[in-house]
């Protein structure tokens, strides 16, 4: 097992913030533990050697209350690392007061977790008079990428915001700041704020909001012309110099939660109108965690051991040796421990019986609780279609979007292995992005119909076959008419006929693709069903094979695709038909009897419904 | 096209989650040949304030939190005769797709948007070019057959004065690119077939399109007028 920190008190010796002397004394405290709402003691036993919390297995969620502060500062932080300022100018800063928190539960989490907070820039609209009727925000959330600890030093990165000029405007202010409603401890640095001014049938107007009147030795402290520094601790707001270009920039290093640092351009005059579209854009580079006090929470944990963990770190995400652990054992549930099981083997037996004479009466109830249910699923259905869009979705596209950018930016001066690397990772995110857009099609209610379903389908084929060069030819009917097709239907048949257009372009090699969907009588066809019948072909002009003569055989010839596929139609009540022969392309044809999805949850809402 | 600055095109963005629209705002400034004039996070944003920006490109994001995508381009396309919409949609929804279309969009990008396809897009977009899937194909047929059927009726609004047949309708080759075009056919075998070149092909496309916006704008319209049903 690793040393383990003490919890209190811990003397930290901070070499990376702080060339010259400045140590500071962290105080973290986790300060409770609440499971399903109820709190659980703690007390002050905190320490590694102390006895962990229990937890049942079927607790829903665990919740941990901390905090943490920075206590006496010895010295101060006098000067930023050597070099990090260029050795222009002697940095004064003001005492630490806060730290910024993270968390980890080992056994769950592989890092230390950030509680992202935002500062944010704001477009302050004023009224002749000077007063604020109207703003617009853009949050700057989190750390930017490639953060090196200090803004000065940090890469920046562009931003872009609009907002439009309320009625009584005439002018707009920007306010950068580090209180971004949570309570935000970090390092936030802005440069090249430009303001564009935009009206119908006018040239925009563009004014730089330059940082002028520093001298040539620029002072923390100093203000550049127009500037004005606020905020809850005017200190807090600093002037920097990138070592990089040699140009100010502003800073504000917030390390109290409690209070905030801010610089306003209220002595810069940007004119508006009422109705113009004024466009800010900045760059920034910025780190922001919570500090103080806050709240991590863990749902449904597995049985075993873990240890949730809080440390201090400085506002700009530097480690500081100040943690604090608490022990957590998630206790096995009751079923499966077998001393349990022996005693409750003779009760069981009596109140099955007595189980067994309730059913009746709930069946009624279970019948009147059936449209609620149902209601309730699809609700839930586009609650986690919505969720999975937006959370995974969103996060996905921005991981392939990203990578392909690293491949770009990499191509032609890493390895062909590098570049080949993040070609993998972005077609990957790409796949996954895919997939989720399938999910989510196929759980929301909104697509419960035959008329959402085919041209789905149709457009699925055709990305497919044209990134594939495989020409198409399709066979469909202009008009669908509405009829209900449940989620899992809807999802069993995409699979089915997007297997069935890969098998034809990986293994037969065909010149054309032909997809065709009909809806026919099923009587007329001969069935025993009454309703419509949804038919759906898939032909090729390609290889064709040999048909072996079982699905056993099917499965032997590595040809269990075929085997997946008639069991997938077949499980939906549909009809499955193969006929191939080599040199004579495959044609596969699916049959669904479109009457038995009624009895589905959808099916049952919507039936009729155009 | 007034050009502010010489070359560069001005491009809007409209989209809700601050991630990707920080990437796309990113995507563009790193371009040299497009600059990112406005960036907005709501459709009442975009609305308000894309007409005074007037930029070359809007790139639109389909889900929005307080209105959809396609209702952004209802508005903002007849007040933006020279601003071209882009759409940018997650789901691979040709019904919403379509609505966009119609209301005036002029094209779309499935997410994830890579930033080269993001750009290639743009300059595409710039150039005139749009193509069009077999799947909305279809769906422009259908719009066209179901409102011929509505006239044939007599329940269709009344012509505008200003918009002859012409405008509205679609010749018997247009007509002939767009069956093709829905029964699989690419750009390529409707040119051989047609005996016309390729580039012949996309201008019946853009035509079709401009017929489908002008019908849709119409159709608004007559559906803004108070007293009808």
């Amino acid at each position: 097992m690793p040393a383990v920190p003490k919890p209190f008190d811990v003397l930290v010796a901070v070499g990376a913030w702080c060339a010259m002397a400045a140590t500071a004394v962290a105080d973290v405290r986790i300060t409770r533990a609440v499971v399903d709402g109820r709190d659980i003691p703690i007390g002050v036993s905190v320490a590694a050697d102390a006895a962990p919390i229990r937890v049942p297995s079927n607790a829903g969620r665990i919740l941990f209350a901390f905090e943490g502060e920075a206590g006496e500062v010895d010295a101060g932080r006098v000067s930023l690392p050597a070099g990090a300022a260029g050795g222009t100018s002697p940095t004064l800063l003001p005492a630490l007061r806060g730290t910024r928190l993270r968390y980890r539960l080992d056994g769950v989490d592989v890092d230390w977790r950030d509680e992202p907070a935002h500062g944010r820039l704001s477009l302050i609209f004023l009224n002749a008079a000077g007063s604020t009727v109207g703003s617009s925000d853009a949050k700057m959330h989190g750390t930017s990428e490639g953060w090196r600890g200090l803004p000065e030093t940090s890469p920046l990165k562009a931003f872009s915001l609009s907002g439009m000029a309320p009625p009584l405007a005439s002018s707009v202010i920007v306010n950068f700041l580090s209180n971004g409603g949570d309570a935000p401890v970090g390092a936030m640095a802005i440069d090249d704020v430009v303001l564009s001014i935009a009206a119908e049938g006018r040239e925009p107007r563009r004014h730089a909001l330059s940082l002028d009147g520093l001298g040539d030795e620029v002072h923390p402290l100093a203000t550049p012309t127009g500037w004005g520094r606020s905020g809850s601790r005017g200190e807090m707001s600093r002037v920097a110099v990138r070592p990089d270009s040699g140009k100010p920039i502003l800073v504000i290093e917030d390390d109290d939660p409690a209070e905030y640092g801010s610089w306003v351009s209220r002595g810069i005059v940007v004119p508006v109108e009422p109705g113009d579209v004024v466009t800010a854009s900045w760059r920034a580079a910025y780190s922001l965690g919570l500090g103080g006090r806050s709240t991590a929470s863990y749902d449904r944990l597995e049985p075993g051991t873990y240890w949730f963990r809080v440390a201090a770190f400085l506002p700009g995400g530097q480690p500081t040796a100040a943690e604090a652990g608490v022990r957590v054992v998630v206790v096995p549930p009751w079923y499966l421990r077998r001393d349990i099981w022996a005693g409750c083997a003779a009760v069981g037996l009596v109140a099955g019986a007595l189980v067994a004479r309730a059913v009746s009466l709930r069946q009624m109830r279970r019948r009147l609780d059936e449209m609620e249910r149902v209601h309730a699923l699809d609700r839930e259905r586009a609650r986690i279609a919505r969720d999975l869009h937006d959370d995974i979705g969103a996060g996905l596209t921005e991981i392939a979007m990203q990578t392909d950018w690293v491949r770009r930016d990499v191509q032609g001066l890493a390895s062909a292995a590098t570049v080949a690397r993040a070609e993998k990772a972005c077609a990957s995110a790409m796949d996954l992005v895919r997939s989720v857009d399938a999910i989510v099609w196929a759980v929301n209610p909104a697509n419960d119909t035959l008329d959402r379903f085919v041209p789905y389908l149709t457009h699925s084929a055709e990305q497919f076959l044209d990134a594939a060069g495989v020409s198409m030819r399709f066979d469909v009917p202009a008009q669908v008419p509405p009829l209900p097709l449940s989620g899992a239907v809807r999802h069993d048949l995409f699979l089915v006929v997007r297997e069935a257009i890969n098998n034809a372009v990986k293994h037969a090699h065909p010149q054309v693709v032909r997809l065709g969907v009909r809806l026919e009588n099923g009587a007329a066809h001969g069935s025993s069903e009454n309703g419509p019948q949804l038919v759906i072909t898939v032909e090729d002009d390609g290889h064709g094979f040999t048909l072996p003569s079982s699905a056993t055989a099917a499965q032997n010839a590595g040809r269990s695709g075929l085997a997946n596929m008639r069991r997938r139609v077949e499980d939906l009540g549909g009809r499955f038909v193969i006929e191939s022969r080599p040199g004579a392309g495959t044609r596969i044809e699916l049959a669904l009897p479109l009457e038995k999805n009624h009895a589905t949850a959808s099916g049952l809402r919507k039936g009729g419904t155009s | 096209m007034t050009a502010i600055q010489l070359g560069t095109i001005q491009v809007a963005v409209v989209e809700d989650d601050a991630r990707l629209r920080q990437t796309f705002v990113d995507v563009l400034e790193s371009s040299t040949e497009c600059r990112c004039v406005g960036a907005f996070a709501t459709g009442a944003e975009a609305m308000a304030g894309i007409p005074a920006i007037a930029p070359d490109v809007v790139i639109m994001d389909v889900n929005l939190p307080d209105t959809t995508g396609v209702e952004c381009v209802k508005m903002l396309a007849p007040k933006l005769p020279g601003t071209q919409i882009l759409m940018v949609t997650v789901y691979q929804d040709p019904d919403t797709t379509f609505q966009a279309l119609a209301a005036g969009a002029h094209g779309y990008l499935v997410k994830p948007v890579l930033p080269e396809r993001l750009l290639e897009a743009i300059r595409e977009i710039r150039a005139g070019g749009v193509p069009m899937s077999r799947t909305i194909a279809r769906k422009v047929i259908e719009t066209f057959r179901s409102r011929e059927a509505a006239e044939a009726a007599g329940t269709s609004a009344a012509r505008s004065p200003l918009a002859s047949p012409d405008e509205e309708s679609l010749t018997p080759r247009e007509q002939q690119v767009l069956e093709l075009l829905m029964e699989g056919f690419s750009y390529k075998e409707i040119a051989q077939r047609l005996g016309i070149s390729t580039s012949t092909v996309g201008t019946y496309v853009q035509r079709i399109y401009e017929k489908l916006h002008v019908s849709s704008r119409r159709e608004i319209m007559a559906r803004r007028r108070p007293g009808r049903g």
